[in-house]
């Protein structure tokens, strides 16, 4: 079973390539983590997966439909959602407004129809009352109400979990979501990762705690020079001889 | 909460502007008002347009001629009624934004500034150029006053009040739309486009939508000044004029539904205030000089009140309220 | 009409074009800000130059005072209205700020000057030259000239001297020339300071064939920008080129068409080959990074 395939895929910036010929598949229900130094290709990955670049050569299947080509913004109905390395959040809306954007696609109310405002309301109730419970799966209460871009910088990124949450994806990618979380936090991500496994949704998780990654995964990619160097279990990476020469004098382990 | 609290406001003020007319009934004033109707309904589709949705245009005024000549060609040259030549208005600012938008919005910020720009400067060349349909740079004179069925908006109450009415269902029907899904989603085009895309918003339709509603509001707008003033002329849609647009909804403040009646009403303060002044300081000054007023109040404004006046002034108001109500707590627990 | 006569025509537009283009770069690449105000320094330009003359300065000596105040005002410009800014992420706002600066210059030149349009003599001789099958007037000699040795003069500037180095530094790349120790604000003063000296010499140059008056410097902006997003931003070289194309285009345009529709021309040229080519003419595609 796989919900997401990545197929020889490439991505050439002006002679560079940042992903070269990387292929990997993703099952339902796992935690799979992509590693690899800064400048390995881990981020264009994601924007290549998520449609923000355009592919260079290779397919991208979700279910078994050729994504390539589709566009961005129709992943997050089909069932892929996404959180940022660099935080991208709504400047202007609370945290609970921002969370409730990430509704967006189980809304039904158009332009005309919400300048007249006959459905906002319960719309409105509806998705609110979603976000909520998002707030209070990921403990963001104490914030709910306060801009979001002006909380402290660890929440900000679990205000992107609980966005991309929203959208009730089946394939969520995180890029980096541990960083500029203490230790208590981390470890409240850990919980919260399994937990959203545990309802179903496969993971790709963008990390440099190796800590998280290990404790978490199901199975590792790891990347360098944009390529795919190893995959495998969290043992098998730990002992795989040309990883540990790529991370070499780096103490990861 | 933020939407009742705006529908209260509204009402107050749509109170207000049934009122008006009643106790002033002075004619030079009751212009006045109607002045501030006409440019608060131009500058409320740039509220939503730059305030919400962050993408700049200085098209409002090329749209508010679009929608003059299209109403004035429409009574006069096709002898329409009004009524339809109002509703033909409407339909063909859209069509003029949607055909705009298409290649526009692909574009941002400067580029997007300079091509809303170029087609201004496009507009206003046809209009001069095209004499035969539109009268070249002499203008268009004879349009008939707006009406439905045998009820004719002649004078300036009934103008009045027409300007006021649309300028009210307009802002209702906008609370509404922030207040919506739609109004959030509005807001994330000025901040992250590919964090909206990454939640399955269609960023270039929604942008097309704003876009075509902005082209719309000012299309009216221009009709209904059209068949206010009976005569129309290329300067009043010139690209300066889309600066103007600007600086009110800069003024009034962005990012409020209000932004823009409260820009029209401090910037026609500031023009009737400047046409009455002048002459007393520079006897030999004409009115080109009102422009260096715009501009500098453009400017000193984002340098200093980036906010615009209107949410600067409630900011300012709440924190009053605030400090005396926590200075009511403090000589509560001081009693106890 | 003939052909010669359009091109050597659109040249010398072109070259005024091409002028207020490479302001437009030179200030864009190392401050990201558009200057709208970019044009009105051409019209100061005008402004001061025949009024120096007019008060009985020899040429030379008026240029270059005019050049001086120019750049003067500029700095004065950047200082008060652009430097604040500078923590600002919104560019709408620069951008908004910028034209409200053009439209006060507007409004103080009329205060200055009027409302006429000012006459100077052509610097040399008035009798056209003919060259191939067109006639040329000194003037227009005098414009393209200029445009060619400011030209070289920006090239050895930037390639040769340790300040053009600095500046490039600071065109490619902010952060790494902040850290060699070029600070940013200075050279973006500099910036301003330089592009309003090339601006102001256009405005020098041109008066002789356009006259002076107070409110041509938006348009001049926009057919400048036009140029530059023609050119792809990306450099001056490229804007010059942009600067030609959009004085050639004109000028065919004006030939066989009329004069009535020049700014239509020139501002649909622009919206076909942003729509062909987005990074411009000569320009290359740049990627956001998230």
């Amino acid at each position: 079973m796989t919900i997401l395939k990545v197929q020889n895929v490439s991505k050439v910036f002006g002679g560079l390539h940042a992903v070269d010929n990387v292929s990997f598949e993703v099952k339902p229900n796992e935690i799979l983590s992509v590693i690899g130094p800064n400048g390995a290709g881990k981020t264009t990955l994601f924007n290549l997966i998520t449609r923000i670049y355009d592919l260079s050569s290779g397919n991208i299947y979700f279910q078994n439909q050729d994504i390539s080509k589709v566009e961005a913004y129709k992943l997050a109905s089909m069932g892929i959602s996404r959180t940022f390395q660099n935080i991208e959040l709504f400047e202007g809306l609370t945290t609970l407004e921002n969370i409730m954007v990430g509704g967006y696609i189980h809304g039904k109310c158009g332009f005309v129809e919400s300048m007249f405002g006959f459905r906002n309301r319960s719309e409105d109730k509806r998705l609110e009352k979603m976000a909520k419970e998002k707030i209070n799966l990921i403990g963001l209460q104490n914030y709910e109400h306060s801009e979001a871009l002006e909380i402290p910088y660890g929440r900000q990124r679990m205000v992107e979990v609980a966005r991309a949450l929203m959208t009730s994806p089946k394939v969520l990618l995180l890029d980096e979501p541990a960083a500029g979380l203490n230790s208590v936090e981390s470890e409240e991500l850990k919980k919260l990762l399994l937990r959203i496994r545990g309802d179903g949704v496969a993971i790709i998780l963008i990390e440099h705690d190796m800590e998280t990654v290990m404790s978490v995964s199901d199975r590792i990619v790891v990347m360098n020079h944009g390529q795919k160097l190893a995959e495998g279990t969290p043992s098998e990476i730990q002992q795989n001889q040309e990883v540990i020469k790529a991370y070499l004098g780096e103490e990861v382990f | 909460m933020k939407t009742k609290s705006n529908i209260k406001v509204l009402g107050i003020i749509a109170v207000l502007v049934v009122i008006l007319p009643l106790v002033v009934q002075n004619s030079y004033l009751l212009q006045i008002f109607i002045n501030i109707g006409s440019w608060t309904l131009i500058s409320l589709g740039l509220t939503i347009l730059l305030g919400y949705a962050g993408q700049i245009s200085f098209a409002q005024a090329a749209f508010m001629g679009i929608g003059a000549y299209t109403a004035a060609i429409i009574t006069v040259t096709l002898h329409w009624p009004p009524l339809l030549a109002l509703i033909t208005t409407a339909v063909i600012s859209s069509i003029m934004a949607f055909l705009v938008g298409l290649p526009v919005l692909r574009f941002k910020e400067h580029y997007l500034a300079l091509i809303t720009i170029g087609f201004s400067v496009m507009v206003f060349v046809l209009m001069n150029q095209l004499s035969d349909i539109t009268g070249g740079p002499g203008g268009f004179i004879g349009v008939p006053p707006f009406s439905i069925g045998s009820f004719v908006f002649k004078g300036d109450i009934a103008n009045y009040y027409l300007i006021w009415g649309t300028v009210l269902i307009s802002i209702f029907l906008i609370i509404n739309l922030l207040s919506s899904r739609i109004g959030r989603a509005l807001e994330t085009l000025r901040s992250s486009e590919i964090a909206a895309k990454s939640m399955g918003i269609n960023t270039f339709l929604l942008k097309m939508k704003v876009f075509i509603f902005a082209g719309v509001l000012a299309g009216i707008g221009g009709a209904l000044y059209a068949f206010q003033l009976s005569f129309i002329a290329p300067n009043t849609f010139n690209v300066l004029e889309s600066i103007t647009y600007l600086t009110i909804v800069v003024v009034g403040g962005l990012r409020s539904v209000w932004g823009a009646l409260i820009g029209a009403i401090v910037v026609t303060v500031i023009e009737k205030g400047l046409t009455h002044l002048l002459p007393l300081i520079i006897p030999d000054a004409g009115g080109e000089l009102e422009s260096i007023a715009y501009g500098l109040l453009l400017v000193l404004v984002l340098l200093f009140i980036p906010d615009g006046l209107g949410p600067t002034i409630a900011k300012s108001f709440k924190n009053k309220r605030n400090m005396t109500k926590s200075s009511k707590l403090k000589t509560l627990d001081q009693s106890n | 009409m003939n052909i010669e006569q359009v091109i050597l025509t659109g040249l010398t537009n072109g070259s005024i074009y091409a002028l207020i283009a490479v302001g437009f770069v030179i200030i864009y690449n190392v401050t990201g800000i558009i200057n709208f105000a970019q044009g009105e320094f051409t019209m100061l330009g005008a402004m001061i130059v025949i009024s120096f003359v007019d008060f009985g300065f020899n040429m030379i000596t008026a240029a270059i005072l005019t050049i001086i105040i120019v750049m003067g005002i500029s700095t004065l410009m950047y200082g008060l209205a652009i430097y604040p800014l500078k923590n600002t992420k919104n560019s709408l706002t620069t951008i908004m700020v910028t034209m409200g600066l053009g439209i006060v210059i507007t409004g103080i030149s009329l205060l200055i000057w009027g409302t006429e349009a000012r006459p100077l003599a052509p610097f040399t001789g008035n009798r056209p030259i003919t060259f191939l099958n067109a006639s040329i007037s000194h003037q227009d000699l005098w414009i393209i000239g200029s445009c060619a040795v400011l030209v070289l003069f920006i090239y050895l500037m930037f390639e040769k001297t340790y300040f053009g180095m600095a500046f490039r530094a600071c065109m490619s790349n902010k952060e790494a020339s902040r850290l060699m120790g070029i600070s940013t604000e200075v050279m973006a003063m500099l910036a301003f300071a330089l592009s309003a000296g090339i601006g102001a010499l256009a405005g020098i140059v041109m008066a002789p064939v356009t006259f002076a008056e107070y409110d041509m410097g938006m348009m001049l902006s926009l057919k400048g920008f036009v140029a530059a997003v023609l050119g792809g931003l990306t450099g001056a070289p490229a804007a010059i080129i942009g600067g030609f194309v959009l004085g050639i285009l004109e000028s065919v345009g004006t030939g066989f068409i009329s004069s009535g529709y020049n700014d239509f021309i020139a501002f649909a040229a622009l919206i076909i080959i942003m729509l062909i080519r987005p990074s411009g003419i000569l320009g290359h595609k740049s990627i956001k990074k998230v």
